[in-house]
């Protein structure tokens, strides 16, 4: 079996060039960010001919800031990306769970099944949220 | 603070995308042909090259090299370019990857049918086409790191990490399977004998899956499905836990295919524990995928895309839950051989890979072509049909698997096999292999429509060879400042990618001293009455390779008291010191082989090979008349035994230059009185005759009278 040898050879290698090529991941602060990255992928080119996104979700979203490359580069490669949908829904949700429970006439919560497909007795206060423009002298 | 403009590549993408649909309905429609054959032999119309045997390695290397192989290429292509702000690093070298590619390609249509196969399951192609494989993987990878480095933007996004570790681990593992010894252009000796052999392939055959089949489409999964979606991957963090999880635990999991076979216990165990802590890592991974869709379920039933995209990750989670319990060994000791493991594959290939790549296609031709989707009803369409047919795909071919395992391993209340004759476990499962074939049907049908889709895509848009971008290098100088100074002088600058190419030339290096000096040593039998195999039995065997043979008989009697009762005392480690390459199999259509030398008459395997259902009615196996009319190559004969010399067996020397033709022409001789015994008059240089005196060669060595009863 001493073929063992070369396999568990090939095997640190490859696995210590892995480690290696961790430390500097790290070192370098490849991770030191973990929220933009995924953000700022969504930014690199055009959206899909012909819309990807319906014109509906897209009001419900807000318009994100520069989309496309060719807008403004200067500020795409400044300004920190826009925190698009993801956070925006957290802070949605963190209110929806605060709502209060009021029992309905039948004796089911509000909350409880069929929740979020409308019909809300209680609706909960409007919300507005802008979308975070940054000056480029606060950086 | 400099914004510079530069291009993306499409051409090179829309080529690979080209080659992915052109290649995935070859494979596929060779898949169908083989699952035809398996339950109506006569589908081959009798010809050699198209035999069950011969194509369905084919089949494989066409659908994980060439359509998964240049949908990677593809997505890679497109993403990395958008990824890292830069065009991709040099063109020519992405059209050498191309090309050379396709020509592999090419050469794997080519001789797989004529029969030319080392027989190493994923690694079948000789060794010519293995240099090209190496050389082309070594051209992406400089393509690879080069556009890494000259990126403009300084983080490395999640996906670029799974592209590095496919392109450098891929490097390793087929350079460490392909050691094999040259006998001529087309034939090749694997340097490892018997199980050492089998541990090597597994390791690769299993990194094959998991670097091949995996780590790129993951990367691929995390920059095409937010793209998709519009959302930002569910948890980044997560991403980053995944990726460096499964690449430093994946590549010990190989001996999981070895379970209950003669290698070393201890490995068996060591390949199942890590086969186990896989589970972590690949669920983390799915759950992220479909997690980042949540808020989106109602974009998913509108986009095709996304609908693709579901069912790819979904089906990536199925497969890498399934996979660690079958390296369970009370599981394995079922599934094994069965189709079971089919099952299992064709799970992570239709449903993971064929899915992520039909969901790519159809989000890259509208951008490629700047229009849009020609019919998104057709591509719906196409999702149904497709999945429909993974769906008969999968069931009927789980139900035969676990059949197949609970009738092999059947006693009766005393004690003897409920089903002693093999064929009877197989008719059972005939209508399941029919139903399989319709399931491969389906899925062929609905990619002819995704390519005829495309096809109207590209005829209503306008290509556009470059797309125009703009980004703000993070570096501060631009690297194109260097660029004059050569593709060394950037190597010099970055002295981690320095190290990394340094260590993979030491490896190969490496490698090549050391093993046949580590290996030949160890290759002195521990059995007394094993000796090598004479030269009519080496051709014999060569041609048992060419049948590809091993692709339904395995040759490997695991210690269970329902095979020993079958075939035989199960196979002993020191029973195959002489075999390069190793020949255990991983799939029972037919019963194992390992003790058939003098189970039947030499006229038995004479009528049987002429057809196989004159001796057994209803056998699903095809015909291999041409052995009987062929003339046994023996020209050959001297540089194959001077090659299996050099890599450890002990031939005297100067056998192959007299003595061997001698021996040759004596053993043809005996066979031939044998079959006349079974009244049969037959030529002593066909090819038939150097076979059957392989098969009745096949377990002797320790056949002694006095060997100890059968274990449990």
């Amino acid at each position: 079996m001493s073929v063992l040898i070369v396999l568990i050879l090939a095997s640190l290698a490859v696995g210590l060039t892995f480690l290696a090529a961790f430390i500097w991941s790290v070192r370098s602060g490849q991770y030191e960010d973990t929220l933009t990255p995924a953000m700022r992928v969504l930014l690199d080119d055009a959206p899909a001919p012909g819309g990807e996104i319906s014109p509906k979700r897209e009001l419900e979203l807000g318009t994100p800031e520069p989309r496309r490359s060719g807008g403004d580069p200067t500020r795409l490669a400044v300004v920190p990306p826009h925190p698009g949908p993801l956070p925006r829904e957290r802070e949605n949700r963190r209110q929806s769970q605060s709502y209060p429970m009021i029992p309905a006439a039948g004796g089911s919560t509000v909350q409880g099944e069929g929740r979020g497909e409308g019909g809300h007795i209680v609706s909960p206060p409007a919300i507005s949220v802008k979308p975070i423009k940054m000056p480029l002298n606060q950086l | 603070m400099n914004v510079e403009t530069f291009k993306y590549d499409n051409r090179i993408v829309r080529a690979f995308a080209i080659a992915t649909v052109v290649w995935g309905i070859v494979g596929m429609a060779v898949g169908l042909l083989a699952a035809v054959e398996l339950f109506y032999p006569g589908a081959n119309l009798n010809l050699q090259f198209i035999t069950f045997g011969r194509i369905r390695p084919l089949h494989t290397n066409a659908v994980i090299f060439a359509f998964v192989g240049n949908g990677m290429f593809m997505g890679i292509y497109y993403s990395l370019q958008r990824l890292c702000k830069a065009r991709i690093f040099s063109d020519f070298l992405s059209w050498f990857n191309f090309w050379g590619w396709q020509a592999i390609i090419v050469g794997a249509a080519l001789t797989l049918p004529l029969g030319f196969t080392t027989s190493k399951e994923y690694a079948e192609l000789e060794w010519p086409i293995k240099v090209a494989i190496a050389v082309v993987w070594v051209v992406f990878t400089v393509n690879l790191i080069g556009t890494i480095l000259k990126r403009r933007e300084k983080h490395m996004y999640v996906a670029i990490w799974f592209f590095l570790a496919t392109a450098l681990t891929v490097a390793v593992l087929h350079i460490t399977n392909s050691m094999t010894m040259p006998a001529g252009w087309f034939k090749s000796y694997s340097m490892y004998a018997g199980v050492q052999d089998a541990l090597v392939q597994w390791w690769y055959g299993h990194n094959a899956v998991a670097f091949f089949l995996t780590t790129p489409y993951l990367g691929l999964m995390y920059y095409f499905l937010p793209k998709a979606a519009n959302r930002p991957i569910f948890s980044y963090r997560l991403s980053i836990i995944h990726f460096w999880g499964l690449i430093f635990i994946y590549i010990w999991a190989g001996p999981h295919h070895l379970l209950y076979t003669s290698l070393p216990d201890w490995a068996q165990s060591l390949g199942v524990v890590f086969s186990l802590m896989l589970i972590a890592p690949s669920w983390g991974g799915m759950l992220n995928g479909l997690l980042t869709l949540r808020g989106a379920w109602d974009k998913v039933r509108q986009d095709p895309v996304l609908k693709f995209m579901v069912v790819a990750v979904t089906a990536y989670g199925m497969a890498t839950l399934e996979g660690p319990l079958m390296a369970l060994k009370s599981v394995n000791s079922l599934s094994h051989y069965t189709d079971w493991t089919i099952a299992h594959a064709h799970s992570g290939a239709l449903g993971w890979n064929g899915f992520l790549t039909f969901s790519m296609l159809y989000y890259l031709y509208p951008r490629l072509y700047n229009t849009k989707l020609w019919s998104t009803k057709l591509a719906n369409y196409h999702f149904w049909i497709g999945l429909l047919g993974i769906m008969f795909y999968l069931i009927p071919i789980y139900v035969a698997g676990v059949t197949e395992g609970l009738m092999w391993k059947q006693f009766t209340k005393d004690g003897f096999l409920q089903y002693p004759n093999f064929l009877e476990t197989i008719l059972q499962i005939v209508p399941m292999l029919r139903l399989r074939s319709i399931g491969g049907t389906l899925y062929l049908a609905g990619t002819l429509m995704m390519a005829y889709n495309l096809y109207r895509t590209a005829k209503a848009g306008k290509f556009e060879p470059d797309t125009e971008a703009q980004a703000v290098p993070w570096r501060q100088t631009p690297v194109a400042a260097h660029a004059g100074s050569g593709f060394h002088r950037l190597l010099e600058g970055k002295p981690l990618v320095f190290t990394v190419l340094a260590v993979v030339a030491i490896l190969i290096g490496g490698i090549v001293e050391i093993i046949p000096m580590y290996l030949i040593k160890e290759n002195v039998p521990t059995i007394a009455s094993v000796h090598p195999y004479t030269p009519l039995e080496v051709l014999g065997r060569d041609l048992y390779i060419r049948e590809g043979c091993l692709g339904c008989h395995s040759q490997m009697i695991r210690p269970f008291r329902s095979e020993t009762e079958r075939y035989g005392e199960y196979s002993k480690a020191g029973e195959f010191v002489y075999d390069h390459p190793f020949l255990w199999g991983s799939e029972r259509k037919g019963p194992d082989l390992a003790r058939e030398g003098g189970k039947y008459p030499a006229a038995w395997h004479y009528t049987h090979m002429d057809d196989p259902r004159a001796t057994s009615p209803g056998s699903i196996m095809p015909r291999y008349d041409w052995l009987l009319t062929q003339k046994l190559e023996t020209d050959s004969l001297p540089s194959r035994l001077a090659a299996l010399r050099r890599v450890g067996v002990p031939y005297p020397a100067g056998f192959e230059n007299g003595p061997a033709q001698k021996d040759l022409q004596a053993q043809a001789a005996k066979i031939v009185a044998d079959l006349k015994l079974g009244s049969v008059t037959a030529e002593p240089d066909r090819e038939i005759i150097a076979l059957i005196a392989y098969l009745q060669r096949l377990g002797t060595d320790i056949k002694a009278p006095s060997a100890a009863p059968a274990a449990p």
